[in-house]
């Protein structure tokens, strides 16, 4: 049944008042379909160093999927049996190439000045995320319930407690540092990456440095280098 | 994970024992099943009975690349230290870095 109702009409032109109207407003105005989900690239983007940043991605989403079912089958299990010592390798080992492939798209986006054209948020989360992702990963070692990990978290102690932090930051304390390691850390990590994402959706990949100095710094060259 | 079975005298056993290789049997009471070092190449023997010298079946495991599980080795030039392991992943890094830069990325075929 169609309406012909006013104030209807008004909601759906998105001049409502609503909270709900102003905030798809502002989505849609900061973050259009076509930005959010775009089909092309810039010319420059077809180099392998643009890869690492959805490799990187790609290594969280298996670190995720395979931590998701050590936390429901537990130590007992991935200590032991043949398959959950796979699953525990493959959270490992995924760990390392999420940070391979991390460092390299640092090494890629710093030397190419990637906080141009007003990206410095970008940059930043990037940073931020780097930086809980160490902290994800230093939790992770300390609570693979191991030698190993009583060696760690010995070591780490007395450097922790030198500098102030030990008496609520107990890296001896296996409780907290699953709890971190499982809860708090990988939903810093998740958030910080999705906002880097849309960032980058929003502002575009940044240019090469001679690209920029050819056109307008702050205008994505999205438009005037798109492959064609 | 075994390879097909290999022939390997007792003699190239012993020898493989005393340059270092762990050489171990399927059965306990092979004289010179042991672990020389924490090499890695490991022997199963087969059947034990016959003479030193004769030509028996092993059945020999791969080598693994390294082993992770011992301790690493480290490096050091004067106040700098640094482990093998640690060494390799950073070189591995720098040369994805440079290839990935170097190396031309494929076209998409609509842009051929």
């Amino acid at each position: 049944m169609t309406t012909t109702r006013p104030d209807l009409a008004v909601e759906h032109d998105g001049s409502s008042s609503m909270w709900t109207s102003r905030v798809r407003r502002r989505w849609l105005s900061t973050l259009p379909p076509d930005k959010l989900l775009p089909d092309r690239q810039p010319a420059y983007v077809a180099s392998w160093i643009y890869v690492f940043g959805v490799l990187t991605l790609a290594a969280f989403l298996v670190i995720l999927l395979s931590g998701l079912v050590l936390s429901f089958v537990g130590p007992a299990w991935y200590h032991t049996a043949s398959v959950g010592r796979f699953i525990n390798s493959l959270h490992f080992w995924s760990v390392q190439l999420f940070f391979i492939f991390m460092v390299i798209h640092l090494w890629g986006k710093f030397w190419m000045a990637a906080w141009r054209g007003r990206r410095a948020l970008t940059w930043m989360t990037g940073v931020v995320c780097f930086l809980a992702s160490l902290g994800t990963a230093f939790t992770g070692y300390l609570v693979q319930t191991n030698f190993d990990s009583q060696w760690i978290s010995f070591e780490a102690k007395d450097g922790l407690n030198a500098v102030g932090i030990g008496a609520f930051f107990n890296v001896a304390n296996l409780g907290q540092m699953l709890l971190l390691h499982a809860c708090l850390l990988p939903l810093v990590v998740g958030v910080v990456v999705v906002w880097h994402v849309l960032l980058v959706r929003r502002h575009g990949v940044v240019p090469p440095i001679d690209a920029v100095a050819a056109t307008d710094p702050v205008q994505d060259v999205t438009e005037t280098k798109a492959v064609s | 994970m075994l390879l097909p079975s290999v022939p390997v005298t007792r003699f190239t056993a012993v020898r493989l024992a005393s340059l270092g290789t762990k050489v171990r049997a399927a059965e306990a009471d092979i004289p010179y099943a042991g672990s020389a070092s924490r090499a890695t190449l490991v022997i199963v023997g087969a059947d034990m009975s016959s003479t030193i010298g004769a030509e028996e079946t092993f059945c020999v495991a791969t080598q693994p690349l390294a082993d992770v599980n011992g301790s690493a080795s480290y490096l050091g030039w004067g106040w700098l230290s640094i482990s093998v392991p640690n060494l390799i992943v950073i070189l591995v890094m720098i040369l994805l870095f440079v290839l990935a830069i170097v190396l031309p990325f494929p076209k998409d075929r609509q842009n051929r």
